[in-house]
């Protein structure tokens, strides 16, 4: 049984990002002929650039270290060298495995042009499509999301190769097609194709997967996280905001509740899996344009979107950092002066301003010689930090955070958490914190909000 | 090399016509049209010969080149000024009177440059100011279009939105994001908008419809030049090298 | 089964109403924006002191008058406006002031065919030239060749149609087979070298918006996937990277190729070609009204159709649609 694919200390970090934590690192594998490896892992793990990267795939900031080899050649120029053994992908997004301009028979038979109809229509209907030479023939912004994933595999099984390479490739398939697609590649590797599989459904895995390599942290589930929820019955004498929700889009908040409410002091951490609305959530409170509908009080006061003048009077009280740390940036002006430029706008001079600002960045750990930067030369974790100090400076009642440490390592993620937990103890800032992070949440402590995808939970 | 080329061009434009000693209007009669080769006569009079009512060629150059250089950079500041006020409007003014600033620049760039400048000036009259002026109002259309993008686009940016919630006022905010984002739009179009001038001038002069008599362009030379081809091909390749390297001190990298 | 292929026919039947409603719209606009241009030449023509007998040897200002008279220039700019458009209406242009008498149809009729093959056979040339640079540059942009091809397209910007006419002239003049002064293939070769002269600043611009539009096409979503695949390498540029950058191409060329349809002034003037664009200049410097106009809107009608047919192609087959959507 020959080799075909050996990875030793895999990784892939993001070029002239040194410092920054790299996207995958130290994977190793031996995958030889006939055999179906998965690699599985939370999502955000990195499993997708692993596959693709050694084969120079991903875009031109992705950089690999570490080695890999396919059929003993470096598998870098694998394209471009007319070598026997072929490799043939299927992409995560559907769409992205055929180009848009061409029907698919076309496609298929220009790089195999030996192939007749016959087999591909015997391959369609093998995979749970009966029309196939109508399918065929159309161009691909007229399948739908489940025929070209299977039209993907139909014409990566096509090249002949010798391995497979399939990103979530049954993620559009209902049950019984997905039974097809797995029974099709079974039958493959028992003919000697070796396939790697990146996937998170378990039925795929049981059903074509000899081994499993996990990839990433080791996912928390969320039954673990801390469940000290808000307790919305006690009324305090003074509630700083009230949102009471009409659309929650695809969400549902825990036990059915339509309202929440935050107090001077307080803190209130939402979670939940990626894409149910936290964010959404943030926006809502922030008067920006967002998917959830509902009323949003200061105070006893309602507030309207932006650029209402209801909004326009609260000027800074409250303070915003949004999930990308840049763009919360002007990338006009240096991160000194932003944050600056938040102390002088509650009536501090200039050169006090500075000095307050320095202060501030110097207590994030936020070094010297970026000061003068703008946000499109510092790292991304840099450039959160000091999204943080411009929030802070306005001396907030409410900070909204979203994501405030997912590009942090652990040094910075405690200085972030110390200076938050020191704003709510001298000012009595209250926090909104949306975070996927299990260790933020300890250690901010305080009531969660945890989210929930209205319909079955996903696995992790 | 851009910024060498663009100082030699400019030098030359300036101090040229001192070189040479002949005179670039007046007929003299004592060397009417003599077809000095590459070097005849250098470093003496008449660099590259004279014309057939005996003007010095050289002198006639550097003033040709002056000539565009003046009406290139005086359209592109007329073009620069109407663009980025009509992008303004454009960017800023919404509903009918929007909608009509829009559909009057589209009519306006749905046709083409130099047939509308010509049809002005031969309404206008040829001169320093109307040509720039003509010229400078058909290329305010790019740069409007530039800035009202540049505008929209920094007007739904996030950190607007951030800097809003902070407690910026409306000054603040045009300083440091809309005044910056017109400025960069209104400095690219007008990088890729000078050499389209210098082009479309040269064009009115070799048509006869630039500066009168006597004021000269290149294109004006051109035209000349090309009436006497047989026996001075040097009349016409000179203004030709001129226009190639002011051209080329323009351009921008793709 | 029958259910959805009568959902398709109908979904059909709505793609095209919409696609024809749009249709009739924009070919609805071509006269109204030709009469909107005319209308502001009008405008100009009476803001502005001068007359088209400005340059006739007239110093009594009586008989200028009388004249002026005789051809309604006297009048209103929107009386002028509008009794020009009842001509133009019930069919005819009028007649030039240059030439007594001469109807301004004729004259049209000549030039608007000549300057359109002569821009034909430009942009075939010039793309010709263009494209296949283009691909060579993106695909191996280290390489000698390319970095040689880059400089010669940008070198290409810098020479101006009224630059390289004389200049081609002057060269095929000088060289010891003076094939201009043979009769015969004379004026085959003069025609020859109007193309040329014309395609080369097209092809620069061609070269130039091809690259940007290949560097967009080698950066979407979907190339990896055929970048990974076996396919021979000019395949896989000309007909997945060319082929997917065809609708943006002709969207941002139309003005393009409208600006060269439309006459090229200076081409025209160095080969005495009879087209539209020296049609225009000849009327500009002799301020002859009818001509001018009559130009006018033979060039606002051929801008337009160039727009149209740029924007029609999403619509034509299903394969652009994906790409590209209806303005």
């Amino acid at each position: 049984m020959g080799l075909l694919l050996q990875w030793r200390d895999l990784g892939v970090r993001l070029r002239g990002e040194a410092g920054a934590p790299p996207v995958v690192s130290g994977l190793n594998l031996d995958l030889h002929r006939g055999e179906c490896v998965a690699l599985t892992g939370p999502s955000g793990s990195g499993k997708t650039t692993a596959c693709l990267a050694p084969f120079g795939l991903m875009n031109g900031r992705m950089e690999m270290t570490g080695v890999a080899r396919f059929a003993g050649l470096p598998a870098w120029n694998q394209c471009e060298q007319t070598g026997i053994e072929r490799v043939a992908f299927v992409l995560q997004e559907p769409v992205n495995n055929f180009a848009p301009h061409l029907n698919i028979i076309s496609q298929i038979t220009d790089f195999n042009a030996y192939i007749t109809e016959e087999k591909l229509r015997k391959w369609c209907v093998e995979l749970g499509l009966d029309d196939g030479s109508r399918l065929l023939r159309q161009y691909p912004h007229q399948c739908s999301g489940g025929e070209l994933q299977r039209l993907a595999l139909v014409a990566a099984l096509a090249q002949e190769p010798a391995l497979l390479v399939a990103d979530e490739p049954t993620a559009a398939l209902d049950a019984t097609s997905r039974d097809a697609w797995c029974r099709v590649v079974r039958r493959r590797c028992e003919c000697g194709l070796a396939v790697l599989l990146v996937s998170h459904d378990p039925q795929v895995l049981a059903a074509v997967a000899n081994r499993q390599i996990p990839v990433g942290l080791r996912p928390i589930p969320l039954a673990d996280l801390p469940q000290n929820t808000v307790e919305m019955s006690e009324l305090a004498d003074d509630v700083l905001l009230t949102v009471q929700l009409q659309d929650s889009g695809s969400a549902q908040l825990p036990g059915g509740r339509g309202c929440l409410t935050l107090a001077p002091g307080q803190n209130l951490t939402v979670t939940g899996p990626s894409g149910v609305g936290k964010s959404s959530l943030l926006r809502l409170v922030l008067g920006l344009p967002s998917p959830w509908k509902g009323q949003v009080e200061w105070r006893g006061k309602g507030l309207c979107v932006w650029p209402a003048p209801s909004r326009a009077r609260l000027s800074s009280v409250m303070g915003a950092v949004l999930q990308d740390g840049r763009s919360s940036l002007n990338p006009q002006r240096t991160a000194l002066d932003g944050v600056s430029a938040g102390f002088r706008r509650r009536g501090n001079s200039w050169r006090a301003s500075r000095h307050r600002a320095a202060e501030e960045l110097a207590a994030l750990g936020v070094p010297t010689e970026c000061w003068p930067r703008t946000p499109s030369e510092l790292s991304v974790g840099q450039a959160q930090r000091v999204a943080l100090a411009q929030a802070l400076a306005c001396e907030p009642a409410l900070l909204v955070l979203d994501e405030p440490t997912s590009a942090q390592d652990l040094g910075h993620r405690q200085r972030v958490v110390d200076r938050l937990l020191l704003a709510q103890r001298q000012h009595g800032t209250a926090l909104l914190v949306a975070t996927h992070d299990a260790e933020l949440v300890v250690a901010l402590g305080g009531p969660t909000l945890p989210l929930l995808p209205a319909g079955p939970t996903p696995t992790v | 090399m851009t910024r060498k080329l663009t100082l030699f061009v400019l030098v030359l434009a300036a101090v040229g016509p001192l070189g040479s000693g002949g005179d670039g209007y007046a007929v003299d009669w004592a060397a009417l049209d003599s077809t000095a080769g590459a070097l005849h006569g250098f470093p003496g009079n008449h660099w590259l010969g004279t014309d057939e009512l005996g003007r010095d060629l050289w002198v006639r150059l550097c003033l040709g080149l002056r000539g565009s250089i003046v009406v290139g950079v005086l359209a592109l500041l007329f073009a620069a000024l109407l663009g980025t006020t009509l992008g303004a409007l454009m960017g800023v003014l919404r509903g009918v009177s929007g909608g009509l600033v829009d559909r009057a620049v589209e009519i306006l760039a749905a046709l083409p440059v130099t047939v509308l400048a010509l049809v002005v000036i031969s309404t206008g009259g040829r001169g320093l100011w109307p040509v720039a002026a003509t010229l400078g109002a058909l290329g305010a259309v790019p740069v409007a279009r530039a800035v009202r993008v540049a505008l929209l686009a920094a007007t739904s940016a996030p950190y607007l939105a951030v800097a809003r919630i902070h407690g910026a006022g409306f000054w603040e905010i045009a300083r440091w994001s809309y005044a910056p984002a017109v400025g960069a739009a209104c400095g690219t179009a007008c990088r890729l908008l000078l050499p389209q001038l210098l082009v479309a001038e040269g064009l009115l002069g070799f048509l006869g419809l630039s500066l009168p008599e006597p004021g000269m362009t290149l294109g004006s030379l051109l035209a000349e030049g090309s009436g006497r081809l047989s026996h001075a091909p040097w009349a016409v390749a000179t203004p030709a090298a001129a226009v190639f390297l002011l051209l080329l001190a323009t351009r921008s990298r793709a | 089964m029958a259910g959805n292929t009568a959902r398709l026919g109908s979904r059909r039947f709505a793609a095209w109403s919409v696609w024809s409603v749009w249709l009739m719209w924009r070919l609805a606009a071509i006269p109204f924006t030709a009469f909107a241009a005319c209308g502001l030449c009008f405008l100009l023509w009476h803001w502005v002191p001068g007359s088209p007998f400005a340059t006739e040897q007239l110093t009594d200002p009586v008989t200028r008058d009388h004249l002026a008279a005789a051809y309604g220039l006297d009048r209103p700019w929107w009386v002028q406006w509008f009794q020009w458009s009842e001509q133009v209406c019930s069919g005819s242009f009028g007649s030039s002031f240059q030439y007594r008498n001469l109807p301004v149809a004729v004259l049209l009729a000549q030039a608007w065919p000549t300057s359109l093959l002569l821009g034909l056979l430009a942009l075939v040339v010039g793309s010709a030239m263009a494209l296949p640079s283009a691909v060579a540059v993106v695909r191996k942009p280290e390489a000698r060749i390319a970095v040689f091809l880059g400089l010669l397209m940008d070198s290409l910007l810098c020479v101006p149609t009224f630059v390289s006419a004389p200049l081609l002239l002057l060269v095929v003049a000088s060289t010891p087979f003076n094939l201009l002064a043979d009769p015969a293939a004379g004026s085959v070769v003069e025609y020859g070298l109007a193309v040329l002269a014309l395609s080369l600043p097209i092809a620069a611009v061609v070269f130039r918006w091809t690259c940007v539009e290949l560097r967009a096409a080698i950066g979407a979503s979907w190339w990896p996937a055929i970048a990974a695949r076996h396919l021979p390498e000019q395949r896989r540029w000309w007909r997945y990277a060319l082929g997917s950058c065809i609708p943006q191409l002709t969207g941002t060329l139309a003005p393009l190729a409208a600006d060269v349809l439309t006459g090229a002034m200076a081409v025209e003037t160095v080969f005495s070609l009879p087209g539209l664009g020296h049609l225009l200049a000849s009327a500009a410097r002799h301020r002859d009204t009818p001509v001018m106009l009559g130009a006018m809107v033979c060039v606002v009608t051929t801008v337009m159709a160039v727009q149209l047919l740029a924007d029609l192609l999403p619509a034509v087959g299903s394969r652009w649609r994906g790409v590209a959507s209806p303005a």
